[in-house]
Formats: C-alpha cells, sequence, structure tokens
C-alpha cells in the first residue's frame, strides 16, 4: 500500500478540494487512462483495490502506472470523544483528486481486455471517471 | 493538405475577464510570435480552430485585419475535462519551415490512412513515424519502414501476452493438481489460498 515514508509534520489541513487539475491531464506513458470528473480525495487503500482489479484482469502481458500518490493525512478524533484537548490521530492517507486527472495508466494489446480492466479499477474508486486513450499531441 | 486558411480579429482588451467574454461569444483567445514583427495578441473563431487543430502538422494561414501570417499552435490549452479549447500560443514559421511542415503533415496523413489500411494504432504509427523523420529518412521510406516497425512490435506484444497467459494457465494446471494431492494427503488448507489476502485486504 502507498504511504509516505517520513513526513515534515504528521497532522495537516484539509487539503482543497475546488478547482479543476493542473498537471497530469493527458496520458503520457501507457495507451490508455482513467480520467477523473470529479473532486475526491482517494485513500491508498482505493489505489491498491483498482491497481490489483486491474491487474488481476490483465493478468500478464501488459503493464499499469498509477500517476496519483497518497501524500495528505486525513485525522479522526475517536468516537464519543468530547470536543476539545487537540486535533485527532491521523486515520487515512489520501490523494487530493481534482477534475482532469489522470490517475491510472494502462497499455494492453488488446482494446476490450484494456476497457474492462479499467471498468472494474473505476468501479473502485470514490468519484465518476472516464477511460481516456492516448493522443498525438497538437503542437 | 495541412495548410488552413482562418480569419483572426486583433484584440487590446486582456485578462481573464476579457478573455471569458470571447469565449462566452465563441471566440478563443490567441496570441503570435515568433520572427522579427512584434507580438499579436489576436481571437480566433472557436470552431474553426478546433478543426483546423485536428489536422496533422497543421500550418495555419491566419489573416489578422488584413495581414497574412503563417503559423503553427505552440501550445494548445483546453479544459481538462470538456477538452474545449481556452487559448492558444502560435509560433509564425519562415517559408522554410513552412514547407519542411508541410511535407511531415503529408507523411503523418499518409501514415494515417496506411494505419487504417493496416488496422494499426494511429499513434503508435505517428510516433515511429516521427523517430524515422528525424533520422532523416524520406517520408515514403519513414512510413514504410514505421509500418513495419509498429507490426512487429504488435507481434511481439500479443506473444508476450499469449507466453503469459499459457503460462498462467499452466500455472493453474499445476496448482490445482498440487491440492489435489494436498487434499487427498491431508486436510490442510492449499498453500496458494493465501494469494486472495492482499484483494481482500485492498477491496474493503
Amino acid at each position: 500500500m502507498l504511504i509516505p515514508r517520513k513526513v515534515k509534520y504528521r497532522k495537516q489541513h484539509h487539503p482543497k478540494r475546488t478547482g479543476a487539475a493542473k498537471g497530469g491531464t493527458n496520458v503520457n506513458f501507457g495507451d490508455w487512462g482513467l480520467q477523473a470528473l470529479e473532486p475526491a480525495y482517494v485513500t491508498n487503500r482505493q489505489i491498491e483495490a483498482a491497481r490489483i482489479a486491474m491487474t488481476r484482469h490483465i493478468k500478464r502481458g501488459g503493464k499499469v502506472w498509477i500517476t496519483i500518490y497518497p501524500d495528505r493525512p486525513l485525522t479522526k478524533k475517536p468516537a464519543e470523544t468530547r470536543m476539545g484537548s487537540g486535533k485527532g490521530s491521523p486515520e487515512w492517507w489520501v490523494a487530493n483528486v481534482k477534475p482532469g486527472r489522470v490517475m491510472f495508466e494502462l497499455s494492453y494489446p488488446d482494446e476490450k481486455t484494456a476497457r474492462e480492466a479499467l471498468t472494474r479499477a473505476m468501479h473502485k474508486l470514490p468519484m465518476k471517471c472516464r477511460i481516456v486513450r492516448r493522443e498525438v499531441a497538437e503542437d | 493538405m495541412s495548410k488552413v486558411e482562418i480569419s483572426a480579429q486583433s484584440r487590446d482588451t486582456f485578462g481573464k475577464g476579457s478573455a471569458r467574454q470571447l469565449r462566452r461569444e465563441g471566440r478563443i483567445p490567441a496570441v503570435i510570435y515568433g520572427g522579427e514583427d512584434p507580438v499579436r495578441h489576436i481571437s480566433i473563431n472557436g470552431h474553426d480552430l478546433d478543426q483546423a487543430l485536428k489536422v496533422a502538422q497543421v500550418v495555419l494561414e491566419v489573416d489578422v485585419d488584413g495581414d497574412k501570417i503563417n503559423a503553427a499552435p505552440r501550445q494548445v490549452q483546453r479544459d481538462p475535462v470538456k477538452r474545449t479549447l481556452e487559448h492558444v500560443d502560435l509560433l509564425v514559421l519562415s517559408a522554410k519551415e513552412v514547407r519542411e511542415r508541410l511535407v511531415v503533415g503529408a507523411a503523418v496523413n499518409k501514415a494515417t490512412t496506411r494505419a487504417d489500411e493496416e488496422g494499426l494504432e494511429h499513434v503508435q504509427v505517428i510516433t515511429v513515424l516521427h523517430e524515422y523523420l528525424d533520422e532523416g529518412l524520406e517520408p515514403d521510406e519513414a512510413i514504410e519502414k514505421a509500418i513495419e516497425t509498429v507490426h512487429e512490435q504488435v507481434k511481439e506484444a500479443e506473444a508476450a501476452a499469449a507466453a503469459a497467459a499459457a503460462a498462467e494457465a499452466a500455472k493453474e494446471v499445476a496448482a490445482a493438481e498440487e491440492g489435489g494431492d494436498a487434499g487427498e494427503a491431508s486436510d490442510a488448507p492449499a498453500e496458494d489460498s493465501g494469494d486472495d489476502a492482499p484483494a481482500e485486504e485492498g477491496g474493503e
């Protein structure tokens, strides 16, 4: 599971969820990509589940790239605790994904299998997504 | 042909307010620079520009208030979700650059047609074609070599996938046999049953 090895501060403010992706909006490594259409916090468990769903479907002969990283900690106070006494303890690691961001890329010779693999990954993620394919640069 | 005529209007208002106003009117803010001429801020009809950018290695003959300038798209900014145009940077081309770009554009168009005939991916063929053109090959020779190379790549990928599938099948058969033997010998669970543990963990 993806998790930062070392962080400067254990607890952070919640990441901003407004706006669209500023970069990482194109498919650069593989032939197919999974692009977010809504903002969401994607946890490291969800990323791992999506990766497993994809790799188990394509078996071998393809390659998967994960182009997001869960580097933001989210905290949670224990249940039935009175307010105050500081911020809760880190509970999840999330990637702050904004609309337009390509999260996974896939290279596989057969289009049907590649689409099915990405659809399975899509079902593990907390937002609406679409499958995009690599394009020739316009310039 | 990869040369497209397009008309533009010069603009003298800047910033996100006027840019949004232009986009609401169906026009795209753009800028032309390069060569010895000063930088020109223009706006172009969005639909015409979108159609022009679909042409491979396009050379835009931009008519700015009567002046005709040959330019190529240098940077195209699109909305990441809707894929609509937001802004375009155009680079002025010299006569030599126009000729070179038209040759490459014709080669890309020909390669795309060949890729369709052969049932190959456009992106893959064009990527390989550019590599051969950069090496200095003639366009026709580069197209033939690109098609050959992509055929080889596809064959290799299919062979690798087939070999992997065969290996997977053999592994499954071996695991089933082992599991059968183990089941007969004792009631202990099969060794490979632990493989599903990460999936369950990840799926929760």
